[in-house]
């Protein structure tokens, strides 16, 4: 208890040395009115529905980012989210059973969560049992559902052996039951489990392929004596073609004996081997669907057989007959879904034929087709196909069933379609993996862009013509304000604000006077490009092209908003990881999101492209072209034509290439037209590998080229554009041989600027690099805690060369300034605010793991902060140096929210220089704007319109009142 | 010296390349038990996490031989992160976290006990008119003061003795000798009587500008 005090006390004090020098927080009224979340969920591995009778219906899906949600079936909201640890997100299994959510993750945890509030209920460790830990896996699971009085069974098939867990509705303790196999199983592929809920059985299928099948059939309720049979199957290489029936029989479909076989497993013998052709099949079988369920109780005695072009054949097995009900062409079928509830048994086909997506539907009972229970819906475009098809079948009073489906295209897209053929809402699942983000000003209005055009062409048009445009334009402006105005009123809202975010005055997707509303575009692992309003997190516009996915995706803007009547144009650059494919190059309209495919130039690229830059000029018609670099060092341009080929001789540029995997860096001289000269290269030490790298924002803005000191004298700053840092890390973990290797280079000469050791330092490292400072976060790996250190270089008092730098000048060294400080918090990413000009000063921000967006000003990194500050560092703003730094929640641009992932912080100026845009991408996307210097040059919200009205009213009477008693006053003196 | 021993047990006591996977258990205590299914248990920045049940409790699972630090998230309170060091043998030792001295040891109860420090502060509060807040800024202060000095200080004096007012008619002389100051009003009316549009723009932009340093 005592030390909670302490705790409190030291944070108070910490917050009262802090406070006064921090920028100004958030207040409580500003939620929500320039910031945005999105919750998100990953790719959707599993999904169920709620299986109660409960009105509210929910749907339940786990992620491949681990995370587990409850999604509400009529809006597609989230209604909990729980994101499992890093260490162990896989998830192998979800079921809903009576009491909630069944989740068991591949490494053996299994919970039960409280299906309405997400709570957890219990928690089992499976891999408690095993005896090596570190290896158990769990392959399938199932449960088995008995008669409400009884406990429901979790059945779990793990490498080393069966366990059952027992759900019970009373206990909050389950009853957990293990033994273990008499080998180790290799994979999931050869195994499968199977319950009987009627019997009380689990049945356990071992393949050995081409040998034997084993199958094991266990008693729920005592695992401990199971009963072998050993089927002799020297054909069969896959468990996909097994089915299991009703009363334990095993079917299974073998094309190269063209036969189905039904097994009894009781003593292993064949019942029946009917042939394929017998049945009118013709082709061989390529999908064979049974029910999904793992019970075998309700699993029934119908299997579908798919065969030919879209031949589907439902099959009827009745004791050892078998029986073709009906053959049915279904195109492009890609899933079939048995569901069964009460009496009726269904199956469900998905196809997609282009955009459509039909789902049609059998009585499996009756093999009729049932046009009511069918639906076609229209994909939007630039959907991926169709992946995954999940049914929720229930009752209904007139018509039997009703169903709904969740499908999962392969843009990772989740919809929800209901009869009658509608999308009932969808979810962009690609958003939770961007790997690349960008924030663009939108375009002009009509009437500002007609003024705009008319600056373009002045060299060309005469000054009379000149002046009736001018007219013209100001008039079609006054006339567009008037019919503004009118709208308002008619729509009664002249005073009211339009927009949720009170600086942004301007509707639409129209540039607003502060160009704080922005086009965000996305960029997904997934290959889904996003356009996305900032104002409110909609999407405008999304385009899907598969073969960008597990691409490296690099995105340059060439042309901005800026150059009316040139639309806007980004180029995006898809290069294949393994280096055999040839560049995906589309060229893309940022704000509408046409996208034009230039891969067709590049496809005879005879090497990979190793390096891309843009070019740091634009052309003449405002474009920067795109610089690539391939292996053999020839230069590709996006787009090339002479001219630019021609701008290129003259530029004299350098690129600079870091090779992660060989720890090369080599620097490249473009003076040559199609081709690249090797001037430097240099090589890590081969203890190292590099980890980051990170050279300066390209075309930055620097406001004041030096630093006032507290004697009047100036420390000028050496900003090199060129200089990058490299950090690496040694391939030595042990705690007291590991090492971080900083390296500062010049990208142009190749020359060491600085080079610094971390020793008992490790990864992973974060790291900004700006003006003339550098600063990155490191693991301490003697104290385990987070560091960060931070850099400063200056040219010294004098200034060498004010207009130009050049690297190749000789110049003095720069002085180097560090410093390092404790950081408290694991960090997942850091970024920097940008403003307009570069006058504001800096705010870090930090992603924080524990899901905060925290900002704290550049002054805490600063490495002149002094031991023991006199008065004059206080003149020069220098904070006192203290090793930890704070991380007040006042300073948490996310404020209460958590900002689940998140893995990168991208920022954008606004045209306001006290605002900087932040969005932070990763399973979550979080957008607010921040003002590292306070808003110093807009009214602050609460400005009190009034008083300043009173006093200046006051002030005026004040003062011709004054001025009249002064003239009395001096009548009466000269009467005197 | 005292440090450095501990730095050399503590090395001794993770030497060990064994491998142990432990959980770590403890219990949330909420006041009220308000926001439980928001609040989260991190072990190592969410490489580990324990969920937490009705009743408070919360089990992290399979954490292996090393050092930690647990937290407790909660949109609405603060907790005091704790360090937890499994060994080799899977024995848990709860203590402090003390990033300044990473080796001190002060240990806390284990199974944990993690209790709510403080109220999470995110959000600054608007400032409300108030005189006296006005009263207080430097600016109204360099106003307000001359001012009293002025008129009140005057009146203290009892000018109707004539001895004070000849020793004051004299200083008076004395300063206005020095400096040809103007008298106050007619100073005053000059400046209106001139332009008393420009004055106004003047004070306004500087009641402004008072305006904006005190926000």
């Amino acid at each position: 208890m005592q030390y909670n005090i302490v705790f409190t006390v030291k944070f108070v004090a910490v917050f009262g040395a802090f406070l006064c020098s921090f920028g100004d927080a958030l207040y409580e009224d500003q939620i929500g009115k320039f910031d945005w979340k999105k919750e998100l969920l990953g790719r959707v591995e599993h999904a169920v529905f709620d299986s109660s009778v409960s009105l509210n219906k929910h749907g339940f899906v786990t992620t491949e980012k681990g995370a587990i949600a409850c999604i509400n079936m009529r809006t597609g909201e989230v209604k909990w989210r729980r994101i499992l640890p890093e260490s162990d997100r896989q998830i192998t299994y979800l079921a809903h059973v009576r009491d909630g959510l069944v989740v068991v993750s591949t490494k053996g945890m299994a919970r039960l969560w409280d299906s309405a509030s997400g709570i957890l209920k219990w928690e089992v460790d499976l891999s408690v049992a095993a005896e090596n830990r570190e290896s158990f896996t769990v392959i399938h699971a199932a449960t088995l559902e008995r008669s409400y009085s009884e406990k429901t069974l979790l059945v779990i098939l793990s490498k080393t052996g069966l366990h059952t867990i027992a759900i019970s509705l009373t206990k909050r303790k389950p009853e957990i039951q293990s033994v273990l196999l008499n080998q180790e199983l290799t994979d999931g592929d050869h195994d499968k489990i199977f319950v009987d809920s009627q019997n009380g059985k689990i049945i356990h299928l071992q393949l050995q392929s081409g040998v034997r099948l084993e199958v094991t059939v266990y008693d729920a309720d005592n695992l401990s004596s199971p009963k072998q049979v050993t089927i002799s199957t020297s054909w069969l290489d896959s468990l996909a073609m097994t089915a299991l029936l009703e009363d334990d029989t095993l079917l299974y479909v073998s094309n190269d004996v063209g036969a189905i076989h039904l097994v009894d497993l009781e003593n292993g013998n064949t019942q029946a081997t009917v042939p394929l052709l017998r049945l009118g099949i013709k082709d061989p079988v390529t999908m064979m669907s049974s029910n999904e369920e793992e019970d075998v109780a309700v699993h029934g005695s119908d299997v579908i057989l798919s065969h030919g072009e879209g031949q589907m054949s439902l099959i009827k097995i009745t004791g050892s007959t078998v029986k073709l009900m009906q053959t049915k062409i279904i195109p492009e079928v890609s899933d079939v879904v048995f569901k069964q509830k009460g009496t009726e048994v269904y199956a469900y086909f998905a196809s997609q034929i282009n955009n459509v997506v039909s789902i049609v539907t059998v009585n499996v009972k009756t093999g009729k087709y049932n046009n009511d229970l069918t639906i076609n819906v229209t994909l939007p475009p630039h959907t991926g196909t169709l992946e995954k098809v999940y049914v929720n079948m229930f009752l209904k009073r007139n018509t039997p069933v009703g169903f709904r489906a969740l499908l999962q295209t392969t843009d990772e897209t989740v919809f929800l379609v209901t009869q009658p053929n509608r999308i009932a809402w969808q979810r962009q699942e690609a958003i939770a993996s961007v790997v690349h983000a960008t924030m663009l000003d939108l375009p002009l209005s009509d009437v500002d862009a007609g003024i705009e055009a008319e600056f373009e062409e002045s060299g060309k048009t005469k000054l009379m013509e000149m002046f009736f445009k001018r007219v013209s334009a100001q008039g079609s402006q006054l006339i567009s304000w008037f019919n503004k105005i009118l709208r308002d009123l008619k729509e009664d809202t002249l005073f009211t604000h339009k927009t949720r975010d009170p600086l942004i005055q301007v509707e639409g997707l129209t540039r607003d006077p502060f160009s704080l509303h922005k086009m965000i575009v996305l960029v997904t692992k997934s290959g889904v490009l996003f356009g996305m309003d900032s104002l409110t997190g909609e999407i405008v516009w999304r385009y899907f092209l598969s073969q960008l996915k597990g691409r490296q995706l690099h995105f340059f803007v060439q042309r901005t908003t800026a150059h009316y009547p040139h639309p806007p144009q980004a180029l995006l650059l898809g290069l294949d990881s393994s280096q055999s494919q040839p560049p995906i190059v589309l060229a893309v309209n940022p704000i509408t999101g046409v996208v034009i495919d230039l891969s067709a130039d590049f496809i005879n690229l005879e090497s990979p492209v190793i390096q891309a830059m843009p070019f740091p000029v634009p052309d003449n018609h405002h474009l920067r072209p795109l610089i690539m670099l391939d292996a053999d060092l020839n230069i590709h341009l996006v787009p090339d034509t002479s001219d630019i080929r021609a701008i290129l001789g003259e530029l004299n540029l350098f690129m600079y290439d870091v090779n992660v995997s060989n720890g090369l860096i080599r620097g490249f001289s473009l003076s040559e037209k199609n081709s690249a000269q090797l001037i430097w290269s240099m090589h890590l030490p081969n203890t190292h590998k590099i980890i980051k790298f990170s050279g300066k924002p390209a075309l930055e803005k620097v406001d004041s080229m030096g630093r006032p000191l507290a004697d009047r004298s100036v420390i000028y700053k050496y900003l090199n554009p060129n200089v990058i840092a490299i950090l690496s890390e040694s391939f030595d973990d042990a705690v007291d041989r590991s090492s971080l290797l900083l390296y500062v280079i010049d990208a142009v000469t190749g020359a060491v600027i600085h080079s610094a050791i971390h020793k008992k330092a490790s990864g992973p490292v974060h790291m900004v690099h700006s003006e003339n400072w550098l600063i990155y976060s490191y693991w301490n790996a003697k104290a385990r805690r987070n560091e960060i250190a931070s850099f400063e270089f200056y040219e010294g008092k004098k200034q060498f060369n004010a207009t130009v730098f050049s690297s190749f000048q000789t110049r003095p060294d720069p002085i180097v300034m560090q410093q390092a400080y404790i950081f408290s918090a694991g960090i997942s990413c850091i970024g920097v605010s940008q403003t307009d000009k570069g006058i504001t000063s800096r705010q870090i921000l930090f992603g924080l793991k524990k899901g905060v967006l925290f900002g704290l000003p550049r002054r805490f990194f600063d490495p002149r902060r002094p031991l023991h500050a006199t008065e004059r560092h206080r003149e020069e703003g220098l904070v006192q140096y203290m090793p930890e730094i704070p991380i007040p929640p006042e300073l948490y641009l996310s404020y209460n929210l958590t900002v689940e992932g998140m893995e990168r912080i991208y920022t954008a100026p606004a045209a306001l220089e006290s605002t900087s845009l932040v969005l932070a991408t990763g399973l979550d996307l979080f957008f607010t704007r921040t003002q590292p210097s306070k808003m110093f040059d807009v009214l602050k919200e609460d400005f009190d319109h009034l008083l300043i009205a009173v006093v200046l009213l006051g002030m005026f009477a004040a003062a011709l009142i004054t001025r009249r008693m002064a003239q009395v006053k001096q009548l009466n003196k000269a009467w005197r | 010296m005292d440090w450095r021993l501990l730095c050399i047990l503590y090395i001794a006591y993770f030497a060990d390349v064994s491998f142990c996977l432990s959980k770590v258990e403890g219990k949330v205590y909420l006041p009220a038990d308000q926001h439980l299914a928001d609040t989260r248990v991190i072990l190592d920045d969410g490489e580990y996490r324990g969920f937490i049940k009705v009743d408070g409790s919360f089990v992290v699972h399979n954490v292996p031989t090393g050092s930690y630090v647990l937290e407790v998230l909660s949109p609405t309170y603060l907790f005091e992160p704790i360090r937890i060091d499994v060994s080799a043998k899977g024995n848990i030792r709860a203590r402090r976290l003390n990033n300044l001295k990473p080796s001190a040891v002060a240990q806390v109860r284990y199974p944990l006990e993690m209790k709510a420090v403080a109220l999470a502060k995110y959000f600054q509060a608007r400032e409300k008119f108030s005189i006296f807040d006005m009263l207080k800024n430097p600016m109204v202060l360099m106003m307000v003061l001359p001012l009293l000095v002025f008129a009140v200080l005057p009146k203290l004096v009892n000018t109707s003795d004539p001895e004070v007012r000849k020793e004051m008619e004299e200083s008076m002389k004395m300063f206005n000798q020095n400096s040809s100051m103007p008298d106050a009003a007619e100073f005053m009316s000059n400046l209106f009587g001139s332009g008393s549009n420009k004055q106004k723009a003047v004070t306004s932009s500087k009641s402004g500008k008072s305006k904006a340093k005190r926000n």
